[in-house]
């Protein structure tokens, strides 16, 4: 019992996961289609977006998902039979069911309550569109009969002596439930020619108790006197293909045909026997003789080679067969070339290579000891398959960003549409990967970095026109790799950030002294603060003042940083810079007294020895630049032995410098990041710790601290904390 | 959709109005299984029925698979009648039926 209710809450998973999946398709060509650049198959793969989500859903008997998904797939319908056209308001309406849709999804996940009354105000809005009030049966597609001499008298000797053709149709179990009515269906093809014969199958149908009044039971075996061509007949039944089992069996056909039919229901065959027989199809002597040959040949005879090898099957049929056969192959190479792997699986694998990396080290530091050629080249070896394996299983959790990017089309769309801007989004580098968990978090900061450029960064188009810049404004989404970092940035060409305005309401506030000189930068990084906001009138999208102060932690929690830069008039650029992973990084090993330090290798630039001269000034003199330092002894209140002459590590955060005063430098090394407890909250410039190849504990410093403490410094002004 | 139940001891009458598709079967069966809870014999009035679909009349099917109930539908409308008759099971549902002139016409040879 428990293995069924595991089993079926990881079925839910995957059909939630794919759900998100067919959402966000539909949201994509939704956005196509309202850009005009929509492509010829997007109306089929919208409809069976929807279709696939309602049958999925039904399956796990997610009445509320189906009962929605159902009315949304009829319009989809009918806009995929031309019946409806695309208008904005239409693709507007379109867009809010889809978010509906995850919501219910969401809803479900969660456990929380699912938003009926959503749906219903949404169903309401369909229905108009529709133009029907019950949102009932879906006609069958409205083809004009034609005949055709296709499949009729395709056979040549021992040919049957029916001339119908026999159609055996078993509707899926759901049918009923996602709107189709399965005797509609037989009584359209009348349309195509005369039903000589219908029977249906009751067999199925439980007793009353046991029976769910919503799944379809019954069978049907229909003999049809038509010259339509198979491929129309088959059309009829294109909307409940899906999860029923539909033989036709073309007038004239071998008994072979027949066979196969029965074959296919092979639970109940002699039942089909009775029925072909009924239908007038086949006699029941040639039955007889026929399943008595049958007994004789081969058991496994495929039915399809029997078929084409006696010319039975026109071969429009067969290459239509074969064609989907290809489809659900490719499909099948395409689902085997991705394994998916539960993430906390992968956190354990990268949290023991962690392990083998910190005991590699402490091995290799042993054997780099004793004086044995032979194994320390062993160990060389051992160490860079380690490293290896670092790298790989780092990359495992490696994801490209056009992941969080593919959502901001939609938000840039929606809102700029509320604010009534016109605005293009432009998305570049959405290749570059990060990690997976750093993913999942800079979502919402850069949703609200999109938002704010929206709203405040783009003027209006007339303030546009005047300035003389194009009315449609243009955000940028940018990302790029960096010297072991992520730099993903938000650019607008809007109106700039009004550096007077920050600086006056600033020191309104109190957060600035009246007569302190800041930086450009330093006044842009105002905005970084908690409760601050310039924007003259409050939107319902920003302008409250919280928010950047949040965007800011968001980020500062994932080891990144935010930077500003704005020209007036012509733009603002957020950038957000990431380390590429949270888990294990190169690090350079320093020592300052009896302590370990680790830089992160990838801000190191060069190591200087500390000149005897600087005295107490703070900086000094690096080929002709002023470089601001820092005595991590002094820092760090370290009062373990002094080395003569110390030596300056020059680190660089983005575009700024400094050095970091140390004793002695130990090189590179492998580090895993260990977090500190919260007892280190309080520590500046330490941003986690790891265990050195000797076993002891060595802090990793926030460099990006560091700088910016140094630059604090370098313009005489306290630094924060 | 209205159902109306009257009964008379062992015998119930139920009269259906409105529409008999997928959209009320759950409903009609959850009345029925009522009524048959408190009678072993039940005719069911199709006379208001207006519009049927396969759910409704796999519902007809399902009602008549009742062992220690008889289930008689009566007063068959016109929507009924040809549906039973496109899905060949007058036999089935084992009812007296009138087949009216125009729809015996209809019917295959």
């Amino acid at each position: 019992m428990n293995d069924a209710a595991q089993d079926l809450a990881q079925a839910l998973g995957t059909f939630m996961e794919e759900a998100r999946e067919l959402l966000a398709e539909m949201e994509a060509i939704l956005l196509r289609a309202e850009d005009g650049s929509g492509q010829e198959d997007d109306m089929n793969a919208l409809f069976r977006c929807a279709h696939t989500i309602k049958g999925s859903g039904g399956l796990f008997g997610l009445d509320e998902v189906v009962r929605f998904a159902h009315v949304v797939e009829n319009v989809l319908d009918r806009l995929r039979n031309g019946k409806l056209q695309f208008d904005s308001d239409l693709i507007s309406l379109l867009l809010a069911c889809q978010d509906h849709i995850a919501n219910l999804i969401a809803a479900i996940a969660e456990n929380t309550e699912v938003p009926v009354a959503r749906s219903d105000q949404l169903l309401s809005r369909l229905q108009a569109v529709l133009g029907t009030g019950g949102g009932a049966v879906v006609a069958p597609p409205a083809a004009e009969p034609h005949s055709s001499e296709a499949g009729i008298g395709a056979g040549d000797g021992g040919a049957m002596g029916s001339d119908h053709w026999h159609i055996s149709l078993r509707p899926g179990r759901q049918v009923l439930q996602d709107g189709m009515d399965p005797l509609a269906f037989i009584n359209y093809l009348s349309q195509y020619g005369k039903l000589l014969h219908v029977e249906t199958i009751v067999d199925a149908v439980p007793e009353f108790a046991a029976a769910d009044p919503e799944i379809c039971y019954l069978g049907f075996e229909v003999a049809l006197a038509s010259r339509a061509s198979k491929a129309e007949i088959e059309g009829v039944f294109d909307f409940i293909r899906e999860g029923s089992q539909i033989v036709i069996v073309p007038p004239q056909s071998q008994i072979s045909a027949y066979l196969a039919l029965i074959e296919s229901h092979h639970q109940d065959a002699e039942r089909i026997g009775e029925m072909l027989v009924a239908c007038g199809s086949v006699t029941a002597n040639e039955l007889a003789e026929a399943l008595a040959v049958q007994k004789q040949q081969e058991p496994h005879a495929r039915i399809g080679e029997i078929l084409v090898e006696q010319g039975a099957v026109p071969p429009q049929v067969v290459e239509a067969a074969a064609d989907q056969q290809k489809r659900v192959e490719e499909k099948r190479s395409g689902e085997a070339r991705i394994v998916k792997v539960p993430s906390d699986r992968l956190d354990a694998l990268i949290d023991r290579v962690g392990e083998l990396v910190i005991a590699g080290v402490g091995t290799h530091l042993q054997i780099s000891r004793i004086q044995r050629p032979d194994i320390q080249e062993s160990a060389e070896v051992l160490l860079s398959l380690v490293q290896d394996i670092r790298d790989m299983t780092l990359r495992l959790r490696m994801v490209a960003i056009g992941e969080v990017f593919s959502r901001f089309p939609r938000v840039v769309r929606d809102v700029s549409r509320e604010l009534g801007k016109d605005i293009e989004l432009r998305v570049r580098g959405a290749e570059s990967e990060l990690d997976k968990s750093m993913v999942d978090k800079i979502g919402d900061p850069l949703m609200h970095l999109v938002r704010n450029s929206i709203d405040h960064g783009i003027e209006p188009a007339e303030t546009r026109m005047a300035r003389g810049k194009p009315a449609r404004g243009t955000v940028e989404l940018r990302a790029y790799h960096e010297s072991g970092s992520i730099n993903i940035e938000v650019s607008d060409d809007g109106g700039g950030l009004d550096r007077d305005r920050i600086l006056r309401k600033a020191i309104e506030n109190g957060m600035v002294a009246p007569d302190a000189h800041l930086s450009d930068q330093e006044v842009y990084r105002l905005i970084l603060a908690p409760g601050f906001s310039t924007a003259a009138k409050v939107t319902s999208l920003s302008g409250r003042g919280v928010g950047m102060d949040v965007v800011r932690s968001n980020i500062e929690a994932l080891r990144g940083t935010l930077d500003i830069e704005s020209v007036p008039g012509q733009g603002t650029t957020m950038r957000l810079c990431l380390p590429l992973t949270l888990a294990i990084i190169d690090g350079f090993h320093v020592g300052v007294g009896s302590s370990h330090f680790i830089i992160p290798l990838d801000m190191v630039v060069e190591c200087i020895e500390l000149p005897p001269d600087v005295g107490d000034r703070g900086y000094l003199e690096l080929r002709e630049q002023a470089l601001p330092f820092v005595r991590l002894r002094e820092l760090f209140d370290e009062q373990g032995p002094r080395h003569p002459r110390p030596r300056v590590i020059v680190v660089r955060y983005g575009s700024r410098q400094a050095g970091l005063v140390v004793d002695r430098i130990h090189g590179k090394c492998q580090t895993v990041i260990k977090p500190l407890g919260p007892l280190f909250a309080e520590t500046p410039a330490v941003s986690g710790c790891t265990i050195i190849g000797n076993g002891e504990v060595g802090m990793i410093l926030d460099v990006q601290a560091l700088v910016r403490l140094c630059a604090g410094a370098g313009h005489g002004k306290h630094a924060k904390n | 959709m209205s159902i109306v139940i009257e009964s008379s001891g062992q015998t119930a009458r139920l009269t259906l109005d409105g529409e008999l598709t997928i959209y009320e079967v759950a409903e009609i069966k959850a009345g029925l299984a009522d009524v048959m809870r408190a009678a072993d014999e039940i005719e069911i009035d199709l006379g208001g029925i207006a519009e049927i679909d396969t759910a409704g009349l796999q519902l007809m099917l399902i009602a008549k698979r009742n062992p220690g109930k008889r289930v008689r539908f009566v007063n068959h409308p016109p929507c009924v009648l040809r549906l039973i008759d496109l899905a060949n099971l007058g036999g089935l549902l084992g009812d007296p039926l009138f087949i009216s002139a125009t729809e015996s016409a209809r019917k295959v040879p």
